[in-house]
């Protein structure tokens, strides 16, 4: 099983360049919240009723949480949270319907990652200034300046590794238990797996729901924490 | 002349064995060695489900609410044995390391480093199940301030994981991407610090532990202040990180036995 778990290329683009089910997966998915937002937002009426009410729950929800975490001056911060605790749900969740989530990929935890450690660094200088900024390196004394850099580089990565190990470590053990109940079924003479129709139910429910719906919830939250401390 | 010295004894010992079994049968003791941090969360489940049978003597009405919250938290505490889990499953079913090229010494040494690594994952366990514990606590004593008090909780126990998942990092690394298999030098240098770099990231039990105390603190104050949620969560953070200091010097050793070691030049 060399490389067994790692995602499958689907196709490769002229010039070589290889497009995985992390990418097809993706794009399925932006299409998905592309067209969902667009239907969502016609006809929007005074007095919302039927789908214009749930997602005004959703847009509230999103706002209220932004600003009871971050502080109500960095509410403008909103969409962008939404954005990416809608897309780390629907990604993680994708694993229910058969997808590979692209989140089982390091390369997309570890590219949302670095546009947290980005907006972190950019919006604390823009609030304290670049001096005053890398003056903060130097706290509590300018001893501390390597571990403090080496502090700063650590946090997209436990950010990243986070997601990643929770959602692949989902994956693999899905993936061997079905593998396990197929063979099950195949010993015993049945030509239909039909250990596979009930038993995974409740890893499911753990891997996929439950870590799945926690683990977008607590990048987002911590994006917005680690955020509002650097502007603070 | 005979040799009676008993490394280079044991050693040859090991070389004579084919070196597909020689890896093989370091993969099944790396399995074995992750799984050490199933201590973790034993513990840590353990302590929040006493804080919940406590929390429902406390306040029978709201025992719904405190064991729904004790779950959760036990549900995260479980995540470094979920992760220890994965890490032996590859050792046993997915093994890269068997078709790597290189000295079979080294590979057969980086499967039992990757599993040592993972045996930090008993601080994050312990840990996050007494933030769990803390905030079942919480619900029950103050069923009002029970919603920031769990967001308080699942932001402390998420930042509690860190060394386990530099542990994972590393033992990853170990598995697909050890630079030392296809190093130069002394095989017994290279194996050697392969070993080295899995047992510093035992070191993740510190951090892991402290930062799951500083997180179970932080629930039990905003339970009891709710009103004051985001100046807790800032000084919890704060703390943690610093708390995290070590595990860091951890992970950088780890990483400079692999990727800078000095030590390999000096033969």
């Amino acid at each position: 099983m060399e490389g067994g778990f790692g995602p499958k290329i689907v196709f490769t683009l002229p010039g070589g360049i290889p497009v995985t089910e992390t990418v097809t997966n993706t794009w399925l998915i932006m299409v998905l919240l592309i067209g969902f937002s667009f239907i969502v937002t016609r006809k929007f009426e005074r007095v919302p009723k039927g789908l214009q009410n749930a997602v005004e729950l959703l847009v509230d929800g999103i706002y209220n949480l932004t600003a009871q975490t971050m502080g109500e001056d960095k509410i403008a911060f909103a969409p962008y949270i939404g954005t990416i605790i809608i897309y780390l749900i629907c990604a993680n969740l994708s694993g229910l319907f058969g997808l590979r989530p692209p989140t089982a990929d390091v390369n997309t935890t570890m590219g949302l990652a670095i546009i947290t450690f980005v907006m972190i660094h950019f919006f604390g200088m823009k609030r304290k200034g670049v001096g005053g900024y890398l003056k903060g390196f130097l706290d509590p004394f300018p001893v501390m300046l390597p571990l403090n850099i080496i502090g700063e580089l650590a946090t997209p990565i436990s950010l990243s590794f986070r997601l990643f190990g929770n959602i692949v470590g989902g994956l693999i053990i899905m993936n061997l238990l079905y593998g396990g109940l197929q063979s099950l079924s195949l010993k015993l003479g049945i030509g239909i797996p039909i250990f596979q129709a009930a038993i995974p139910a409740p890893l499911h429910l753990y891997f996929d729901l439950f870590a799945g719906v926690l683990q977008s919830f607590i990048f987002s939250m911590l994006t917005m924490v680690f955020v509002s401390i650097a502007m603070d | 002349m005979e040799n009676t010295n008993f490394i280079v004894l044991f050693l040859n010992w090991l070389l004579s064995f084919d070196k597909k079994a020689l890896i093989l049968a370091a993969s099944a003791i790396g399995a074995g060695f992750a799984m050490i941090a199933g201590i973790g969360p034993g513990i840590g489940q353990g302590y929040a489900a006493g804080k919940g049978a406590e929390a429902t003597s406390i306040n029978p009405k709201a025992a719904k609410h405190s064991t729904m919250i004790m779950l959760l938290g036990a549900g995260i505490a479980e995540t470094s044995g979920i992760l220890a889990l994965v890490i032996a499953l590859i050792l046993l079913f997915g093994n890269p390391l068997v078709v790597q090229e290189g000295d079979g010494l080294v590979i057969a040494v980086s499967a039992i480093a990757a599993g040592i690594s993972m045996i930090a994952g008993i601080g994050p366990g312990v840990g996050q199940g007494y933030a769990a514990g803390k905030g079942a606590e919480a619900a029950s004593m103050n069923p009002d301030g029970s919603r920031p008090s769990t967001l308080v909780m699942l932001l402390g126990s998420a930042v509690a994981q860190t060394s386990g998942i530099f542990a994972l990092v590393i033992s990853l690394i170990l598995m697909y991407a050890n630079p030392l298999v296809s190093g130069h030098g002394a095989a017994i240098v290279l194996a050697a610090s392969t070993l080295g770099a899995g047992i510093a990231m035992i070191a993740g039990i510190g951090p892991g532990i402290g930062q799951g105390y500083a997180a179970g603190k932080g629930t039990e104050a905003t339970g009891k202040r709710p009103k004051l949620q985001s100046g807790i969560i800032k000084t919890m953070i704060l703390g943690q990180a610093v708390a995290q200091t070590t595990g860091i010097y951890a992970l950088v050793i780890a990483l400079v036995l692999m990727f800078a070691n000095p030590l390999i030049k000096l033969l």
